[in-house]
């Protein structure tokens, strides 16, 4: 413990100069505007700054990337809220809470709840990360295919909670999810699937998708509905950008639930953010004492998983550290960076090039403290900001729609899909199709399906390796506890609706 | 029943049916596991089933109800939004994604946002102004 508090002090001396802290800050302000913007997530933010870094010290490079990685995860969350256009996957719950809030009128007080759960769940990650970054990392290894299989089954599994009122319908968007998921080459067997154009080779891009979905497809539906939103004049009256009392109690128990799900999960590659947040609100809201508010901007609902959320990004950096391998898209990047720097990612990183390692952990830490800071003060600014645009804004969402569909592959054909998409969404707001389990179904069911398959080769054509290894075991059971614990609670809740209403009568 | 609800139900079953034709051509099954085309084709048949079942579900409620609306008017401007976009996206092709964009948006401000032509014009500028100093200027994503 001492020898670790020493090394994370030797970190703090190194990342305390004015030039890191000012690299520090500039990284998490550039994090969130990117994070902030449709199309671009964590991985284009490491990978933009990059060229930045050629000409660095390790520790301020190191910094930069960091603070940027964690300032994505800020960001993603201010479009989500705002304009219902999450950036990234993790965002979507964020959006299905706070939009409404905003809708309310209380699009200040989710920024700030979901800064605050992310602040919160970041230093989490980043305690976890300081201190038991080891011992977490050597169980991570000993999961194989049939847990990963598993825990994206159980990811799947929340499309219950997702449902709303029509299981039904939710099952539908979940099949043809699954079956979009499909698209393009197989992961186990190389075949092509589906592959109609050269650009479906690697699958239909999830974040086009999720641009058109939520993004344009809420403006067909305002356009439809002759939606107008009415958020008043500017302001800047700190008790609507500030958290009451009442709302943080609310907001506490839910954002450290998040934290501790968002670094248990961010540590296993290929997890990822996205099962965390799906699997911390289906927690949320089983355990919720008022479950009807969730989707109409419940507090719960929206700061466990933005807790989540940033505590895995932290989670998914122990991996990366300590045995070299990445989780995510992002951490990709990072270990891409860290050989760059001349580093060697893997169990002896801590050992021969420690005193970098500390130093960045450092400024993981500085950049969560700056970008609580940043993002509580800029609150105002954007909440204001489309105050003001507030009668153009479908002018504005579409042109960012289009335009972030358009940066992920520099070419029209993310275009074409963000608008399908978004004709899609459309349609399936207008006759009450919950989107959840479809893009829940398009990101987890291609990872579901490579390692079902891989699961079952490795127990030779016999699915009993499901029932065999302890860990998996006990994921079947979380799995059926979810499934048949939400399909009793709404029984029950039914049953006591009915009487309610004979009561009533 | 709307009309909506059934062009996404046989939008649905129709992107099934293809994906299930598509799955015929792959191995069902390899020799330890499931092969490329055990997921697609039982996914595709529960799609097209789930869309059956909903749509004459949809369709015998609507008739007890009845509630058959064909309320095409009140999607006029989402669709004529939707066709001012796809001409837009098409006309990306000729290398600029921003000015065929630029007329979309003045074209959706003014005819269905009912703001004067001034005004969207102005509003179009500002915003792909912005958009082109982030993405462009600052990012060097190449969006023109």
């Amino acid at each position: 413990m001492i020898e670790i508090l020493s090394s994370l002090g030797g970190g703090f001396a190194q990342v305390l100069t004015p030039y890191n802290l000012l690299i520090i800050f500039a990284a998490g302000i550039i994090g969130t505007v990117v994070g902030a913007l449709p199309g671009l997530g964590p991985s284009a933010g490491i990978a933009l700054m990059l060229p930045l870094t050629f000409g660095m010290p390790h520790v301020s490079g190191l910094c930069l990337l960091t603070g940027v990685y964690m300032g994505t995860m800020y960001g993603g969350r201010i479009t989500s809220i705002l304009i219902n256009t999450p950036g990234d996957a993790p965002a979507i719950i964020t959006a299905l809470e706070g939009y409404p809030m905003m809708q309310q009128g209380r699009g200040g007080l989710a920024l700030g709840i979901s800064a605050i759960s992310s602040f919160v769940g970041g230093l989490f990650g980043l305690t976890v990360l300081v201190f038991f970054a080891p011992v977490l990392a050597n169980y991570a290894i000993y999961l194989g295919a049939p847990e990963y299989f598993l825990l994206m089954a159980l990811g799947l599994s929340t499309i219950v909670l997702l449902a709303g009122g029509n299981i039904l319908k939710a099952l539908l968007v979940a099949f043809f999810g699954i079956l979009v998921g499909t698209i393009g080459a197989d992961y186990v067997s190389g075949r092509m699937r589906s592959v109609w154009t050269i650009e479906l080779i690697e699958g239909i891009d999830f974040v086009a998708i999720i641009i058109g979905l939520y993004g344009l497809g809420e403006v067909f539906y305002n356009l439809d509905q002759r939606l107008r939103l009415n958020l008043g004049k500017p302001s800047f009256r700190m008790s609507d950008f500030v958290p009451s009392r009442s709302a943080l109690r609310e907001a506490t128990p839910a954002t450290l639930r998040g934290s501790v799900l968002g670094t248990v999960i961010g540590i296993i590659p290929g997890a990822g953010a996205t099962v965390a947040t799906f699997l911390d609100y289906a927690l949320e809201k089983r355990i919720a004492r008022k479950p009807e508010e969730f989707g109409k901007g419940s507090i719960p609902g929206l700061a466990g998983p933005e807790a989540t959320n940033n505590a895995s990004v932290p989670g998914a950096l122990i991996p990366l550290i300590t045995l070299g391998i990445p989780g995510s898209g992002g951490t990709a990047i990072m270990l891409g960076a860290l050989i760059m720097f001349g580093l060697q990612p893997g169990p002896l990183m801590m050992t021969n090039s420690g005193d970098i390692m500390w130093a960045m952990i450092a400024g993981l830490i500085l950049a969560n403290f700056f970008l609580l800071a940043s993002n509580v003060l800029l609150i105002p600014v954007f909440v204001n900001l489309l105050r003001v645009v507030q009668g153009n804004l479908a002018s504005v969402v579409i042109a960012l729609c289009v335009v972030g569909a358009f940066s992920l592959s520099y070419s029209e054909f993310n275009i074409w899909i963000a608008l399908i998409f978004g004709v899609i969404g459309y349609l399936m707001r207008k006759n009450d199709y919950p989107t959840g389990p479809f893009i829940l179904a398009v990101v987890l069911g291609p990872l579901a399906e490579s390692y079902f398959r891989r699961a079952v080769m490795m127990g030779q054509g016999d699915a009993g390796i499901f029932l065999d290894r302890p860990i998996s075991m006990s994921l079947i059971l979380a799995m059926a506890v979810i499934i048949v614990g939400t399909v009793l609670a709404k029984r029950v809740m039914a049953h006591r609706r009915a009487q309610a209403d004979k009561a009533g009568h | 029943m709307k009309w909506s609800e059934l062009i996404l139900l046989a939008g649905i079953a129709c992107f099934a049916g293809v994906i299930l034709t598509d799955s015929l051509s792959l191995p069902y099954r390899s020799a330890q596991a499931f092969g490329p085309g055990f997921i697609p084709l039982n996914f595709a048949i529960g799609t097209i089933t789930l869309c059956a079942v909903l749509f004459v579900r949809s369709v015998v409620l609507g008739l007890r109800d009845g509630d058959m609306a064909l309320d095409l008017p009140r999607a006029v401007p989402a669709l004529v939004a939707i066709a001012f976009l796809v001409l837009a996206t098409a006309a990306a092709t000729f290398g600029s994604v921003l000015a065929p964009l630029g007329v979309a948006l003045t074209l959706i401000s003014s005819l269905l946002l009912g703001h004067s032509l001034v005004r969207s014009i102005l509003m179009t500028v500002v915003t792909l102004a912005v958009i082109y100093a982030i993405f462009s200027l600052w990012l060097s994503i190449p969006v023109i």
